[in-house]
């Protein structure tokens, strides 16, 4: 071994050693992958139960009926969305639900009857309730579907997916609500908004304009949602007094369908040759999202281990014992050595993921159905793409190297570890911003703004990993890498200059200002 | 290692830290095999040189050669060096981190095993061995490190204040072990600010004061001079009488006559011993308290430790 390196990869093995030695290094490496997961849950849990908890709405009709169509509109949907789950699914076994009238419906769609007929069947008690209309007779199994539908919305929400009332319920009775009224319940917070609808919107000359009131304007699903329902009723009456043939009006609204799909990419892999269009399956969304997954993992080991690099040379310092080794082994040897250990740290912490989720998978895959197996594997080939794999060690790398280098200059000229925190503060602050621009990387890992991040040094690493799904072309990313690893050396090489000269300090830094006198004044 | 006698050469040796001079044109000869001392005030510059001896700082001007080498880091495995700042890696097991050490300085780990083990049998420490250094007392740390800096058997040791902080029964381990490594031939540098110990373990030595040698030689001639020490009863203006009195100190309850080279102690004697009742009468040559006063003077504080 050269004996450049043989004291170097001496020190790195000490500093390793010691801290894979240590509970605080078990409990990180096998509980992180689980807080993670824990994390990753909750968030989920939280996301979609926000995404389901209902939302209650008023409505104060100015208009001549508006409202009141639209919740038709809405009825029309909702039973229709539930009709064409129950004819492809089987009727469930539910003891807390009558399911007789399920089975009944059944039989109509076994007699030849579509979707659309059912529903014109069942839904007329429905509607006369909501028109306020009780002279309206029905065929008994819709005065029994009536009766089942506004007991049994529960089940409604959970057998079928696309219920409107699952997202957005309807305050009070429609028609009767007065602004004064919608007022209280928003002040009491018994309601997220309430819309005005006017009885000019169908002014050819001057159409007038609704209005959602609302506490917090910035939540606006419940305003797009509404207005797209009201914007189809007003549509529809405007196409009635245009006298233009209901098929007509259904033909001129209908929305152009698209087929999503995507170009495969030789660099990611894919089905097709690169250049081909395909069809857009579970894995390719694991795809794109595996750079997101490996960019917060980096972001986190980078600055897991930096800050440990930071720790080490600090304590080392305080304990005096750098000197001692100085009159062995160079500032460089030592620094170098003390860096390789958190490296060795780091991959080693990699190593316990990697073989965790290995033994996780062997066995999962092994109890799985054979068709299931094969997409949990397509899926895991997805996430461990070679080609992402690489980015990661290398971003990991040079960004452990060029943060490490900042970090470890700062410990070098400080006696304690309240000094360090405080002059790391500035670098911990640059190490949190690509975690809160992520997102406009990950939507558009060509914009502009990725493309500028990619170019700022101490974003470089995180930004090209959330990029990898889709980087730039081959002369930027190569312009990207290179001037990222000139400041990598760069860094490196004043970091060293301080280091050499601060590590044997034993006054108060400064600040930043003493770093550069530092650099400036290397020679011991 | 070169053919002259000196294990380490300073020639006009420099070395400053923004506006302060720690070393002002430093020039020195360590003998090989010699005890050599480093004596000096707080900020005197004892540090600064051994840290340009053993390579973790550079001179700014002058020449330095050690063990016959001006290529310092060609002879740091030669070098065995305790600072007077003394650390441990705390989680290290006491023979692992001796080894450690050896290794570092370019043992291979079974020999850095064997040698660690030679000194603990040395050290009488077989059973803390296997402890981690984090269970040790001071003084049991302290021989930890001791035998880390001898671990790789080196021609030049340097000691930086290898007494600060023990209890008497180590400080005299410390001292024998010291005298011990001189004795197989080895160059010992001691750096203290406790001038009995000096006077005690050092052939030659260097008095430093603001960067400057004030005083550099072998110890006996250092302590070259006339000096009485006597206490009595009666006025003390008797002793202004005496002939050929150079300088009267009170050192405590007893009074210190230097007097001129010519004069005999037993003139003195006679004299006074019709003037006072005297109690004691001691002649004897300059202590290095006596030397380091004279020298460094006002300038500082002096330490009472070898009083």
């Amino acid at each position: 071994m050269p004996s450049w390196l043989q004291k170097r990869l001496l020190i790195a093995r000490r500093d390793w050693r010691e801290t894979v030695r240590t509970r605080g290094f078990w409990l990180a490496a096998l509980l992180g992958p689980v807080i993670g997961l824990v994390f990753i849950v909750v968030a989920t849990v939280v996301a979609v139960s926000s995404f389901t908890s209902v939302g209650r709405y008023a409505v104060v009709d100015q208009s001549d009926g508006l409202a009141l169509e639209v919740e038709q509109r809405l009825l029309g949907i909702d039973v229709s969305a539930f009709l064409i789950e129950l004819k492809e699914k089987p009727v469930p076994d539910n003891a807390d639900v009558d399911v007789a009238i399920l089975n009944e419906i059944k039989d109509l769609f076994e007699s030849g009857e579509s979707v659309h007929e059912v529903r014109e069947t069942l839904i007329t008690p429905l509607r006369a309730e909501l028109d306020g209309d009780d002279s309206v007779r029905a065929e008994r199994v819709a005065e029994d579907f009536a009766k089942w539908w506004k007991a049994n919305r529960e089940f409604i929400q959970d057998f079928s997916s696309n219920i409107s009332f699952s997202k957005f319920t309807l305050a009070g009775r429609v028609g009767t609500t007065t602004e004064e009224q919608a007022q209280e319940w928003l002040e009491q917070q018994a309601i997220l908004g309430y819309f005005i609808v006017p009885a000019d919107l169908l002014d050819r000359e001057e159409p007038g304009e609704a209005t959602y009131v609302t506490r917090n304007f910035l939540k606006d699903d419940l305003r797009d949602w509404y207005r797209n329902h009201l914007s189809f009723v007003v549509k529809q009456r405007k196409l009635d007094l245009i006298q233009l043939e209901a098929t007509d009006a259904v033909w001129i609204q209908q929305n152009v369908a698209f087929n999503v799909r995507q170009v495969s990419d030789d660099r990611v892999g894919g089905d097709g040759q690169p250049g081909d269009a395909s069809d857009i399956e579970a894995e390719d969304f694991v795809q794109r999202g595996a750079p997101i997954a490996y960019g917060y993992v980096m972001w986190f080991l980078v600055f897991y281990s930096t800050f440990a690099l930071l720790t080490s040379v600090v304590e080392e310092k305080a304990t005096k014992l750098v000197e001692l080794l100085l009159s062995t082994v160079t500032p460089s040897e030592l620094m170098d050595g003390k860096a390789m250990g958190v490296l060795f740290v780091i991959a080693t912490t990699l190593g316990i993921w990697v073989g965790g989720l290995a033994i996780i998978g062997l066995l999962g895959v092994g109890v799985m159905p054979a068709d299931l197996q094969e997409q949990v594997q397509s899926i895991i080939g997805a996430i461990f793409n070679p080609y992402y794999i690489a980015h990661f060690i290398f971003y990991l790398t040079t960004g452990y190297m060029f943060f490490g280098a900042l970090l470890g200059a700062i410990g070098s000229v400080c006696s304690n570890i309240r000094e360090a925190q405080s002059l790391a503060a500035p670098i911990s602050m640059l190490m949190i911003v690509p975690i809160v621009v992520v997102y406009a990387v990950i939507i558009d890992p060509n914009s502009l703004a990725a493309s500028i991040l990619s170019y700022i040094p101490p974003f470089t690493p995180f930004v090209m990993m959330f990029r990898a799904a889709d980087h730039p072309d081959l002369v930027t990313y190569l312009l990207i890498n290179i001037w990222f690893l000139l400041w990598v050396v760069g860094a490196r090489y004043l970091s060293r200059r301080v280091y050499t000269r601060g590590i044997l300090m034993e006054s108060k830094p400064e600040g930043f200002r003493q770093l550069a006198k530092l650099v400036r004044r290397a020679e011991t | 290692m070169s053919e002259t006698s000196a294990a380490v050469e300073f020639r006009d040796v420099r070395k400053t830290f923004g506006d302060f001079v720690a070393l002002h044109g430093l020039s020195i000869d360590i003998p090989v095999g010699s005890v050599y001392g480093f004596i000096g005030p707080n900020g005197a510059g004892k540090t600064t040189a051994m840290r340009i001896l053993t390579g973790i700082s550079k001179a700014d001007s002058g020449n330095v050669s050690v063990l016959g080498s001006e290529e310092l880091d060609t002879v740091r495995p030669q070098i065995g060096y305790l600072p007077e700042e003394k650390g441990i890696y705390k989680r290290m097991r006491v023979r692992d981190f001796i080894a450690y050490l050896g290794r570092l300085k370019g043992m291979s780990h079974a020999i850095s095993l064997t040698a660690a083990d030679k000194l603990i049998e040395r050290f009488k420490f077989d059973e803390w061995r296997f402890e981690r250094c984090q269970g040790l007392s001071k003084g049991m740390s302290q021989k930890v490190q001791l035998m880390g800096t001898l671990v790789h058997d080196p021609e030049l040791i340097i000691f930086d204040e290898p007494f600060s902080g023990l209890d008497p029964v180590n400080t005299e381990q410390v001292r024998d072990l010291i005298l011990e490594v001189s004795e197989s031939g080895k160059t010992v540098i001691l750096s203290t600010h406790i001038m009995q110990q000096a006077e005690e373990l050092c052939d030659e030595l260097v008095l430093l004061n603001k960067g400057e040698a004030v005083v550099e030689g072998p110890l006996d001639q250092i302590r070259k001079g006339n000096f009485i020490k006597l206490s009595f009863e009666g006025d003390s203006d008797v002793l202004n009488e005496v002939e050929g009195v150079r300088e009267v100190k009170l050192l405590g309850k007893t009074h210190q006559l230097e007097l001129a080279d010519q004069i005999d102690p037993s003139d003195v004697l006679s004299f006074l011993s019709s003037r006072v009742k005297i109690s004691k009468f001691d002649t004897t040559a300059a202590s290095l308290h006596d030397i380091f006063v004279r020298e460094v003077g006002g300038d500082i504080d002096v330490e009472q430790e070898d009083a």
